[in-house]
């Protein structure tokens, strides 16, 4: 078999402009595989993370909570948020796998820049957690963070902020709709402007949830009460928890996964990105297998040859095999190489997608910073290598078949 | 000539007779007409009570309004807490509140005047038209009916004038006060909007005027609107100065 693997590698020089060709195609399915893989990876982990920003590993809502929320109507929200969240507290199993729980009011609103100047927008109310959730010590690129005992701070979303020309230190005034329907407004100095990456999230603004209860009418109520884990791996076993006691009895209780048009669409998703990867891994087989068909066609002479002589067709085969993997070996180790500087730049970088994905039910940053860790190498690798083996194998096959007198009459 | 009084005596009594009511020979144009007199006075200044119910939940608010002719209205509230304060000024098709909780100032327009008016099944544009119904609808007679054991002409009445609030309007109007005592307001599609009666009658000068008006959002789940007025005074003086959006932001208010 050594004998074999040293023709193997000799005839990698013979015709070394082919050799060159398969090497380059399987350097490039493999850079594609890694490079797809980082974006596709960092496209799902962007869409999993942003998700669970504003959807917690569970969340607990009124009944008719989604239809309420399409609606922006706010009927459908949970009453004496603070006597619930302390009564959830108070299962220690539930508190030993909680790591935050916090209630957000979520409403629709007029910004008014002067008299004429205005905007809508869809305003939160936060609590001091969701500082941390929502990243906004990374994301305020201008200002700070509001001060939750101050009666009148508000934060902007960079869209909302340069349609209305406000700056740091602004007075705004947010006209809104109160629980029962009454208009109602009060003012407020923007404080801080983010950039949370996303058309659509930027054009939301941040007040404290006190501040959103007043405006609203709401003393004591919430939207929706969003339930984070210690880890995403608890979401399941705190849901079942949570269904089990009496004091959410009467609440809707739903998993990250089950928010919104999300489930539908991250199906979706995965379909399109194991399409797309089959496609780079077609793309590799088929250029080696090309390579290969051409180089045993090439070389019947040379097998008919080589049968007289005695090479049995197992020697044949194993020959050409290891011809196709050394080629695949070597492009595959420079395609690593390519992807991984490509795909250091996507994790470190990120690529900016724009507006391209505007409208989808769920929220996503406009910039993908891909993953870049051993798996995506090991999966690139076993891709272009495996690629490389069967279809060096299956031509090498139907070539070590040929008859010998067959294989020399013809050339 | 003593003759032809005797000979014409018996068929006028006779008509009147077949007639019943003075108003019975009434053309929708007419009865319309008459409608809009008892509702648009030349200027109106009266206490309102507002009483919301949505669900469980009742809201009372009290306010002043005070309007000229069918183009100039001024509210002002006057309770609960909340609200006190907050006040509405309407010329034409313009329509400012001035919010004093923000002391700011804001203009509604478009959508924003077919919302419920302070959280009422009211909207903006009901709460402060005096319109005059025969400058916005053609008005047809369609039947008379006995309402709460009163005659009542049932008309219907389609815009004519794109910018009316209604498409189509339904009114039931009293045949001898001749005031619109039930109304029911259409969409284009034929969906019911609103419903409205109207109740406590009284007269005024030569015009009648409801003290109680109960109004539905038909769009709405179990919620109504009631206003009671009080201290109604109409065709007084009323400054032209309360029209203006200085006055909107002092907030007086006329006794």
């Amino acid at each position: 078999m050594g004998k074999i693997m040293e023709i193997a590698f000799r005839n990698l020089f013979r015709n070394s402009k082919r050799s060159l060709l398969t090497v380059f195609i399987t350097m490039l399915a493999v850079t594609c595989l890694v490079y797809g893989n980082s974006y596709l990876d960092g496209m799902f982990n962007n869409i999993l993370s942003e998700s669970i920003k504003f959807s917690g590993h569970v969340r607990l809502a009124s009944l008719d909570y989604d239809i309420k929320e399409r609606l922006m109507s706010l009927s459908g929200n949970v009453p004496e948020y603070d006597t619930l969240k302390a009564s959830i507290l108070k299962y220690r199993q539930l508190r030993s796998k909680i790591k935050t729980i916090t209630g957000r009011l979520k409403f629709g609103a007029v910004i008014f820049k002067g008299q004429d100047i205005s905007k809508e927008g869809l305003g939160y109310g936060i609590e001091p957690p969701d500082i941390t959730i929502l990243n906004f010590k990374n994301i305020t690129y201008q200002g700070r963070i509001i001060d939750f005992n101050a009666r009148d701070e508000i934060m902007v979303g960079r869209q909302m902020a340069d349609s209305l020309n406000l700056d740091v230190g602004d007075e705004v005034a947010l006209l809104s709709r109160t629980l029962y329907n009454s208009p109602y407004v009060l003012n407020f100095r923007v404080v801080g402007l983010f950039d949370m990456q996303n058309s659509q999230l930027n054009k939301t603004f941040y007040i404290s949830l006190a501040n959103a209860q007043y405006l609203l009418d709401m003393e004591g109520r919430v939207s929706e009460v969003l339930i984070f884990g210690k880890t995403i791996d608890n979401t399941d076993s705190i849901m079942k928890d949570l269904k089990k006691i009496k004091e959410t009895d009467g609440y809707q209780l739903k998993t990250w996964g089950e928010i919104g048009m999300g489930p539908v669409f991250r199906v979706i998703i995965m379909i399109v990105s194991l399409i797309i990867r089959g496609i780079f891994l077609v793309l590799a087989g088929l250029g080696i297998a090309n390579t290969m068909l051409m180089a045993i066609l090439e070389r019947r002479n040379e097998i008919g040859l080589l049968k007289s002589m005695g090479m049995r067709e197992k020697e044949i085969t194993a020959l050409f095999t290891f011809e196709g993997v050394f080629l695949g070996l070597v492009g595959t180790l420079l395609g690593l190489a390519a992807g991984a500087w490509g795909a250091y730049q996507l994790a470190t970088a990120g690529l900016k997608i724009g507006s391209s994905l505007e409208g989808i039910p769920f929220t996503i940053s406009n910039v993908i910073y891909g993953t870049y860790n051993a798996q995506i190498f090991i999966n690139a690798s076993l891709l272009g290598l495996g690629a490389a083996f069967v279809s060096s194998l299956l031509p090498s096959i139907s070539g070590a078949k040929l008859n010998p007198t067959e294989a020399l009459r013809k050339e | 000539m003593t003759r032809i009084k005797t000979l014409l005596l018996p068929g006028f009594i006779l008509l009147l007779g077949i007639t019943g009511f003075s108003n019975a020979a009434l053309t929708a144009e007419e009865i319309i007409r008459q409608v809009d007199f008892n509702q648009s006075p030349n200027s109106a200044i009266y206490d309102a009570k507002m009483i919301i119910r949505q669900k469980d939940r009742t809201d009372t608010k009290e306010l002043r309004l005070m309007g000229v002719g069918t183009e100039k209205s001024y509210v002002i509230f006057l309770s609960p807490e909340r609200d006190k304060g907050t006040a509405m000024l309407r010329l034409g098709d313009n329509l400012w509140m001035y919010y004093p909780s923000a002391e700011k100032t804001m203009k509604l327009s478009g959508n924003m005047l077919r919302q419920g008016f302070m959280g009422s099944d009211f909207s903006y544009a009901d709460s402060t038209e005096r319109l005059k119904l025969l400058e916005k609808y053609d008005a047809t007679l369609l039947d008379s009916e006995i309402l709460d054991n009163r005659p009542a002409y049932v008309l219907d009445l389609k815009a004519k004038d794109p910018n009316a609030n209604y498409f189509q309007r339904k009114l039931w109007v009293d045949q001898e006060w001749l005031l619109i005592v039930k109304q029911e307001m259409y969409a284009r599609s034929g969906k019911m909007l609103k419903l409205q009666t109207a109740t406590d009658i009284i007269k005024i000068g030569n015009r009648y005027y409801p003290t109680k008006v109960h109004m539905e959002d038909k769009l709405k789940k179990n919620t109504y609107t009631e206003m009671i007025f009080t201290n109604i005074k109409l065709d007084g003086p009323v400054p032209e100065s309360t029209f203006t959006l200085q006055n909107l932001e002092k907030r007086k208010i006329l006794q």
